[in-house]
């Protein structure tokens, strides 16, 4: 079984995080911003039953997954589900942002024959990849700040917060953070440190998301209000230097983060798919197959994907490692009350 | 088995890649600075590109994108726009014609903006590809205040919907107030070095003075301009703070008073361009809807209602 440490996993989580970040086409403002904190506040919490299973080191996914095979099966239509929103993404953003490719659908297709590569490499060369992935996030990140200093204008920012719009922001962040189930998947690989990943994990979540509404704010002002990708939009109007444009390090940023994220959800999918069907062939090239697919099938009916992602993530990452965990304590309570009978009546 | 899976990708991405319609850097031509003339049914370009100075290329169509796609047949060369440094329009359909620019992120967006009220493709020419340091220059000395396309968008989609953009008046170079259709009024030079001072725009220029039957120039090296909003009763106390440093050139016997003078210069400077725009235009130019709703001031007011309360006052503090 291939093992992943611990900063693998941050490293990982960030990029997928990072990924829809900088896909959200919602405007960023005041309530955006105390919505995300108050979302990340929340699934620190739930993610504590995910890290009490896994505190036990007797305790295995694989074997004590809810529901069975159908458990398997909900997971494996989540991450398709998930990687065909990373392609709809990638499509919209090529639409709408200047890419220099011929045309978005063969640029997705290139990205999937990548990715199904990636995948067949494993999780932990793809793990190792991800520390690149992650210098290069905060290399992004910070010639982003160096270039939106200068034309950050903090009076952008109205801290006018309203209690409904906060918790809407709330719940909308909430469904884009599909993360969540992979971490409970992917903490199965990593055998120490799993909870300085996942504080580093929420902490990081936290800053990177909240920096970048805030340079999303400060630098773009009213227009942040037509623009389609703030993200994008605020890279072209924070450039560094006046003779040379840095959209290109955003380019290849969004491309790694793309690759990265579809090849988490290829994996996964893999992973399942084999204990449920192990004789299945081209486990990979299907499951990017059927992204393909959804994704297209997404884009023409102009589907509203986050109630259903946000239902899955509750679901799969909230609701069923609450139970297990449920389960699991009342079947060792069972057995202390049985050993307990058994030496008295001895 | 690594090797074998390498070689099926390698075929894949050499046809899926590289092949195609790209072009090399030598087969473009980057626009410098592009003049727009926007008439009832179509509208002419002129545009300059880097390298080239003496000549400029000139199309018609009927929508922006559509006229500089016009001037490439023309010339031999794909123009490419991303490192357009100004773009000088005629008031018409300003506003629009800034978006088309920003869409897609084709255009850069620190491009300067120039309204011209006409014939700003003949301006283009006229200017032998100078206008970038023209604007620049004229920004540094406190003339203008430069304006990118992000800066004006800004403006324009604020409450008022006007910005101030700069233009050329009688072969020399002032601001002027738009909204997203039409040039609805000039300031003067004084005014226009006011709208500086307000915006926080002022270094390194020699200011002008006169007292005691004197003359003589005053250095401001740098300044700084904070705009309070504080309620005031049933007014909006509005009190712009401007600090300065600098000194006085030349040998002078009372510096106290050389002070006040240069004091009174920025006040009156300001007080001018606020009478002609925040009064009489109805324009907020330098954010000043921005920091009174920031002080949590008029929520539920619009613009054009707040400004018959608002009391203006200065505080110019020198330090040398």
């Amino acid at each position: 079984m291939n093992k992943i440490k611990s900063s693998q996993l941050f490293a990982l989580l960030i990029s997928i995080r990072t990924f829809s970040v900088i896909c959200m086409t919602d405007l960023s403002d005041a309530n955006a911003m105390a919505g995300a904190a108050v979302s990340i506040g929340l699934q620190l919490l739930a993610a504590v039953p995910i890290l009490l299973l896994y505190k036990d080191n007797s305790f295995s996914l694989k074997k004590e997954l809810l529901f069975g095979k159908f458990g398997k099966i909900l997971y494996i239509v989540f991450f398709i589900l998930w990687g065909a929103i990373s392609f709809s993404n990638l499509w919209e953003v090529t639409k709408s942002v200047y890419f220099p490719i011929d045309s978005s659908f063969s640029g997705a297709l290139i990205l999937a024959a990548i990715c199904v590569y990636t995948a067949s490499l494993g999780i932990k060369a793809l793990s190792r990849a991800s520390g690149i992935v992650l210098g290069m996030i905060i290399l992004s990140l910070i010639i982003m700040l160096i270039g939106a200093y200068p034309k950050a204008e903090l009076s952008n920012f109205v801290p006018d917060a309203d209690f409904s719009r906060v918790i809407k922001a709330a719940v909308r962040d909430f469904c884009h953070s599909g993360e969540l189930v992979m971490m409970f998947i992917l903490l199965e690989l990593v055998p120490k440190g799993r909870k300085k990943a996942l504080t580093s994990f929420f902490i990081g979540k936290l800053v990177l998301t909240e920096l970048i509404a805030a340079i999303e704010i400060t630098v773009l002002g009213k227009i942040i209000g037509i623009s389609d990708f703030p993200f994008f939009s605020a890279g072209a109007f924070s450039q560094p230097m006046s003779i040379q444009r840095a959209d290109a390090v955003y380019m290849i940023l969004f491309t790694l983060l793309c690759v990265v994220t579809v090849t988490v959800q290829i994996i996964l999918c893999t992973i399942i798919i084999s204990e449920l069907l192990p004789d299945l062939k081209y486990k990979s090239l299907i499951t990017a197959v059927l992204m393909l697919g959804i994704s297209a099938a997404l884009n023409s009916l102009k589907i509203n994907t986050a109630p259903i992602t946000g239902g899955f993530i509750l679901l799969l990452a909230v609701i069923i490692p609450v139970i297990m965990y449920i389960r699991r304590k009342n079947h060792e309570n069972k057995k202390d009350i049985i050993s307990y009978t058994a030496s008295d009546n001895a | 088995m690594k090797i074998k899976k390498i070689l099926y990708l390698i075929p894949l991405l050499i046809m899926l890649s590289g092949c195609s319609s790209s072009s090399d850097v030598r087969n473009k031509a980057f626009i410098k600075e592009l003049g727009a003339d926007f008439g009832a049914s179509e509208l002419s370009v002129s545009l300059r590109t880097f390298g080239n100075d003496k000549d400029v290329v000139s199309g018609k169509g009927q929508t922006l994108l559509s006229a500089i796609g016009d001037c490439e047949n023309t010339q031999s060369k794909n123009l490419f726009s991303g490192h357009l440094e100004v773009f000088a329009s005629s008031p018409a359909n300003i506003g629009n014609n800034l978006l088309a620019l920003l869409s897609n992120n084709r255009i850069s967006p620190s491009c300067y903006v120039l309204c011209v009220a006409e014939n700003a493709a003949d301006y283009i020419d006229s200017n032998g590809g100078r206008l970038s340091e023209l604007i620049r220059s004229n920004g540094r000395n406190g003339v203008i205040m430069p304006q990118t396309i992000s800066d004006v968008l800004n403006d324009l989609l604020e409450g008022d919907e006007k910005a101030a953009v700069p233009t050329n008046k009688n072969d020399t170079l002032t601001m002027a107030v738009i909204t997203p259709n039409e040039l609805i009024g000039t300031l003067s030079e004084d005014e226009s070095r006011g709208l500086c001072w307000l915006c926080g725009n002022v270094n390194d220029i020699y200011m002008p003075i006169e007292y005691d039957n004197s003359r003589s120039d005053f250095y401001i090296r740098k300044s700084s301009t904070v705009i309070k909003a504080e309620k005031s009763e049933d007014k909006i106390k509005i009190t712009t703070e401007i600090k300065i440093n600098g000194n006085s050139e030349g040998n002078t016997s009372n510096p106290e008073k050389e002070k006040t003078v240069v004091s009174k210069a920025v006040s009156s400077l300001c007080s001018r361009t606020i009478a002609k725009t925040v009064i009489g235009m109805k324009a907020d130019l330098f954010g000043l809807e921005k920091t009174i709703r920031s002080a949590g001031l008029c929520k539920n007011m619009e613009w054009e209602e707040i400004i018959p309360i608002l009391e203006f006052s200065y505080k110019i503090k020198i330090s040398q």
